[in-house]
Parts: C-alpha cells; structure tokens; sequence
C-alpha cells in the first residue's frame, strides 16, 4: 500500500515531459512507412531494450507509443546514442510525423514496457512477423548477427511485396546466417516475386527451429497472432516460449491513463512483450 | 460531566457538540484549506468548497456524487508549452484542501486512487500534489443510503484508518437521534493540530459501544450485499455467463456508472493549442471504458461491443483490480445503482455471476 505520508517528502518528477530528439536521418521503407534516425537533442545517451516503446510526440497534435526499430548496441548508439523509430502514418501523429524532414525535430518519452527476453533470444529463435510487425523486431534481429549465438529464421508476411518493410537489408541479414520465409497475400501483376504467397500460418510447417530448442517472438494483427500461436500450440509449442508483442491504446505509457488494460494487465508497462503463458489466461483477448 | 480539553494526541477521543465543527471549520480557514464539503443542490449531494459551515448537509450519506474531483480533476493540464520560448510550463505546488463530512467508502476509493497515481513507478505529480496536504475529516454512517453495500466491501460503514479526525454521531442526552453529539477520535498530527485546544466531554466506554452499535446497524441497514469470498475467480470463470448479454441488453451505454464511480481513474490525453499557435497546452481530462472510441487504435477497437465495455467496468471492480492491486476497486457506494438508468446492479451481477441470485 502507499503510506501517503511516506510519498508526500519527496515531490515525484514530471512524467509527462517530453523531450526534442533531432531527426539525422528519414529512410522511405514503403509508400507509408518511414525509419527516422533520431539522437536527443541534448546528446544525451539513450539506452533502451529491444521490445520497448517511446511516448512520441509531435507537439499540438498528440503522442503515440511507438517501438524502438534499431539495435541498441551497435556502435552509434552506444558512442552517439542513437536510436530509430520505424513508423507508420495512419494516425494524427504519425502523419504529422511523416511531414517532418531531416534537421526537423519531434518529442519523446521513454523508453517504457518490457522487452523481449534477451536470454532466450541468444538460443535458437524464429521471429514471426506481419507488416509493420517487423519493426519491434528488428533490435532482435540485428543484435542477434554480431552474436553467431543458436539459429535465427525470420518468417515474415506482408500485404503484398512492396508493403515489405527493411527489405533492402534482407540480402545482409541472409548472409550473415538469418533464414528467411518470406510470403505475401497477393502479388501485383507484373511484378516477380519469387518466394510464398500466402499467410504466414500456411508456413510455419517450414520451420527448422524446434520446440525443445527454440522460442518464437511474434508481432502482427492480433489476429495473426491469434492464428500463428494456434498453430505453434498444434506443434508442440510450449506458452512459456512463445512471445507475443500485444497492441493497444495508450495516452500515458506508464500505468495511470487506464486505456491499455486487458484484465490485469497494462499494456504499457507490464507488456508490450508478454509470455503467451500469460496472455492466454488474460480476458479481453483470444490470443 | 467530566469536561476535556483536548491535546491533539494522535489516538485522542473526546464527546463534543455540534459547534465543534464550527471550531475546526474556522481553524482549517485559518490555515489556508479551501474546506469541501457535502452541499444540499436541489436534493444532489455535492461535494463543493464552503463558503461557510451552514452549507454543509450530513443529510447526503456519501455526496450523490463522489468527491473525487477534488483530489483528480476532470479537466487539468499537464504541461503548456510556449513555441516562441521553448520552454515547458509544469508547475504544481502543493495546495491545501481539506474534505468535511467525507465517508469511510469514499476514503477506502482514496487509498485505491493512491495505488494509481502514486503507487507504480512514475508517481502522478498533480494529483501528488493535492493529495499531500490533503486533510480528511471523515463522518463515520451511522444510517444506511439506499443502494450501499459497504459492509460487503469491507470499506463502511466506519473506518479504523487513513483518518485525520473521524467523527461518529452519537445520540441526544435525550436519548432521541440528531446531528447534536459527535464522538471524535484523532487519527493524525495533521487532524491533533486542528483540534488542540478544543473543549469537549471525557468520551466514556458507553460513548464507544454506542459508535459501535450504531455503526453495526448502519451496516445492517445495508440493503445490498455481496459475497466477496472466491469473487475475482468466480467472476475470470463467469466471463461467458448468459447473465452479461441480459444486462447489456438493458444498459444504454451511458457511462453514468464510470462517470460516478469514485475509483474510476481512466483518461484521455490531448493536446490544445492557442489559434496564434504559440502556447500548447497538453491536457488530461476524464474518460471511460464505456465509451466506444476508448479502446479504439488506427486499425479497429479491441471493445467496439457494448457487452465488452459493460463487462470490462464490472470486471474491472470485481476482479481485476484484485489481481492489480490486491483489493477491490469497488468500495460498495453504490452510486453507479442509482445513476443507472437501466436499473443494472453491480452488487447483483456479481450475486448471479457468483450464482447466489
């Protein structure tokens, strides 16, 4: 319980300021998703885990929780702290974000949440991804070609192939030993596509990585979600090594604005990254 | 009749008379408090800032609405920022508000909103700053209102704790019911200092058994119960139970209940800016899980159904909040009865969900 009168001595910090980060770097990914390289506008370090978010903020028009899509431990974020936010322009903030431009600057708070198990992603690992679901990801993916550490295959599914994000860094990942099913829904006439056609679900049987061995990080729809770990549990999957990264609406990121909750659970702070082991108990979703 | 000056010793108790409360009205004016308390509006209990101690009715068992607002308000801003400056306005300085005639239910949803806002690891700075000086001068029920069901929840109707001075009305000399005789204990230094000095009558044995008589029938007054034993599991099974689609059929999606609901601490966060664009000021005003766009993202809303809001805020009460924080958030106040109008009872669905109705 708070003892108020223990509270009451010190005054909590403000938590909902923000803080400018400049923008060093904007990289088109598809028609409507664009990785901004940012470095706090003091050159402060910033340090953060892979899975986690930031409360983005284009002053006067709003914030939004969006994740972290680089690796925290590569050289320029660890002498120059910088750090990179893929996002996608669907809402006020993310469009008013989208017509920003190199020197330009926006706002954050963070980093907040929990990220994805960082000793289990050393081992043996399949990443399942949907959309701009890669893009939490990422962190992982990069993090894990410097480790050589227990295998890596990334089975990721998109619309069609020009809704594929990070694909021009597909080429490295391969080389430096990741294996990657790739599927879409469609293919647009015209254009060669020379890998799956259809949702990741219909795939997960071209799995090398094995349930006694391995995890499984998956970020997407919900509904893909919803489908992926069905069909991980028919293969033996056990919850405690599936991971899912869960989306919902945030105003606070830190446990107070109440609008994450699904059961017990806040969103913001005791996920995004959850355990399925618990998230399948949680009511308010069918994961 | 032994006559008592009181020290203002934490533990304290002493019999006093109504112009007691006239003594420490003026004291808390005195130190600076704007003073709430319960005002009679038209038949609504309101808690609102007394101009002067006539205002206040102890007629409202607990305020028809809570008094919340004074420690969480509807509308406040959460920082203003001046484009021409680049510099953040976010100051908050403690204020001194006191609570007259606050009920021990209302209380218990104090220390539930406590847990939210100062409870988690970034500590809310605004309502930190009007909860801390906060003074508590809490009316123990010695009558039941209609819909309560505090003695279920365990929050009423008297409070052992978290009290800066409790009051509990005790009969006339005469022996007749009235707002003449209180019992006071003090529960704080906070509540010592503003009664030191105060002349009352030694409180006897006979002045406690009757607080607690008085208190034992409040709560046997009760018309609404609910067996709290085995509730959160009982309700994380009876998610699917036909009895959610009958009150949903019925329930109009208001938001009466949550708007009214003294631990009902969700919000919305948005940002206004001045039309010569200079100043934006981002702002926290009330919201609720029953409003349709609460759960809303870009590309859907994880409770578009009526059936998921409704069964979110009764959950939320009854269930989560256990696994949140450990006890209800559900104080058993029961404004959320008497603002519905579908007649839908949170105290009833967890009866039939318990399977006892």
């Amino acid at each position: 319980m708070v003892k108020i009168k223990e509270v009451a001595r010190r005054r909590p910090a403000n938590p909902y300021l923000p803080r400018p980060v400049e923008i060093l770097a904007i990289k088109d990914e598809t028609p409507d998703v664009r990785t901004y390289t940012l470095r706090l506008r003091d050159g402060a370090p910033f340090t953060f885990m892979p899975g986690q978010f930031n409360m983005v903020s284009v002053l006067g028009v709003g914030e939004a929780p969006i994740s972290f899509s680089s690796n925290p431990e590569s050289r320029e974020a660890l002498d120059r702290g910088i750090f990179q936010h893929t996002i996608r322009a669907v809402g006020n903030v993310t469009k008013a974000l989208a017509r920003l431009q190199a020197g330009e600057q926006f706002w954050v708070r963070g980093p907040y949440g929990t990220g994805w198990p960082r000793d289990l992603a050393r081992r043996d690992l399949t990443i399942i991804a949907g959309g701009i679901g890669l893009a939490p990801l990422r962190p992982v993916i990069l993090q894990k070609l410097e480790e050589k550490g227990g295998r890596l295959e990334i089975l990721y599914g998109a619309r069609t192939p020009g809704d594929m994000i990070f694909r021009d860094e597909f080429p490295d990942w391969e080389a430096r030993g990741a294996r990657l099913l790739l599927t879409v829904d469609r293919v647009p006439e015209g254009e060669n596509w020379p890998h799956r056609v259809g949702l990741v679900t219909n795939w997960l049987q071209e799995m090398e990585v094995r349930p006694e061995q391995g995890s499984v990080f998956i970020c997407g729809p919900e509904i893909m979600m919803k489908y992926v770990v069905r069909g991980l549990t028919e293969r033996n999957w056990r919850p405690q090594r599936i991971f899912v990264s869960l989306e919902r609406r945030m105003e606070c990121g830190i446990k107070i604005c109440g609008r994450c909750q699904i059961d017990s659970e806040y969103v913001c702070q005791d996920g995004p990254v959850f355990s399925h082991a618990v998230v399948k108990d949680l009511l308010g979703t069918d994961l | 009749m032994p006559e008592k000056v009181l020290q203002g010793v934490v533990g304290e108790d002493a019999v006093i008379d109504r112009m007691a409360l006239t003594f420490i009205f003026n004291r808390l004016r005195e130190r600076g408090y704007t003073v709430y308390g319960t005002v009679n509006e038209k038949g609504t209990g309101l808690f609102r800032p007394l101009g002067d101690l006539s205002d206040l009715s102890l007629r409202c068992t607990g305020g028809t609405l809570p008094p919340k607002h004074i420690w969480y308000k509807p509308f406040e801003t959460l920082f203003a920022y001046d484009r021409v400056r680049n510099h953040f306005k976010a100051d908050v300085p403690p204020v001194k508000q006191a609570v007259f005639g606050i009920r021990p239910c209302d209380v218990h949803a104090l220390l539930a909103l406590d847990e939210v806002f100062l409870g988690g690891g970034y500590p809310d700075p605004y309502y930190w700053a009007r909860r801390v000086e906060l003074v508590l001068v809490v009316f123990n029920c010695v009558e039941a209102g209609d819909t309560c069901f505090c003695s279920s929840m365990g929050t009423g109707p008297g409070l052992g704790h978290d009290y800066d001075l409790l009051f509990t009305e005790l009969l006339r000399k005469d022996g007749a019911s009235g707002r003449e005789r209180y019992l006071i204990e003090i529960g704080s230094s906070a509540g010592g200092e503003l009664v030191q000095g105060l002349k009352g009558e030694e409180a006897k044995q006979e002045d406690h058994q009757e607080k607690r008589r008085r208190l034992t029938g409040a709560g046997q007054g009760n018309r609404f119960t609910l067996e709290t034993d085995r509730l959160p599991r009982l309700m994380q099974e009876g998610y699917k139970h036909p009895y959610w689609e009958e009150i949903t059929n019925k329930c109009f999606a208001c938001a009466n209940c949550t708007s009214v609901c003294p631990t009902c601490y969700c919000a919305d966060i948005f940002d206004e800016t001045d039309f010569n664009l200079r100043e934006t000021r981002r702002k926290r005003r009330w919201s609720w899980c029953f409003l349709v766009e609460f759960a809303a993202v870009h590309g859907g809303n994880y409770r578009e159904k009526h059936i998921d809001r409704l069964r979110q805020f009764m959950q939320h009460k009854l269930n989560f909040s256990i696994g949140q924080h450990g006890f209800f958030h559900c104080v058993g106040c029961g404004r959320c009865i008497v603002w519905c109008p579908a007649n839908i009872d949170i105290a009833q669905t967890g009866r039939v969900i318990r399977g006892d109705a």
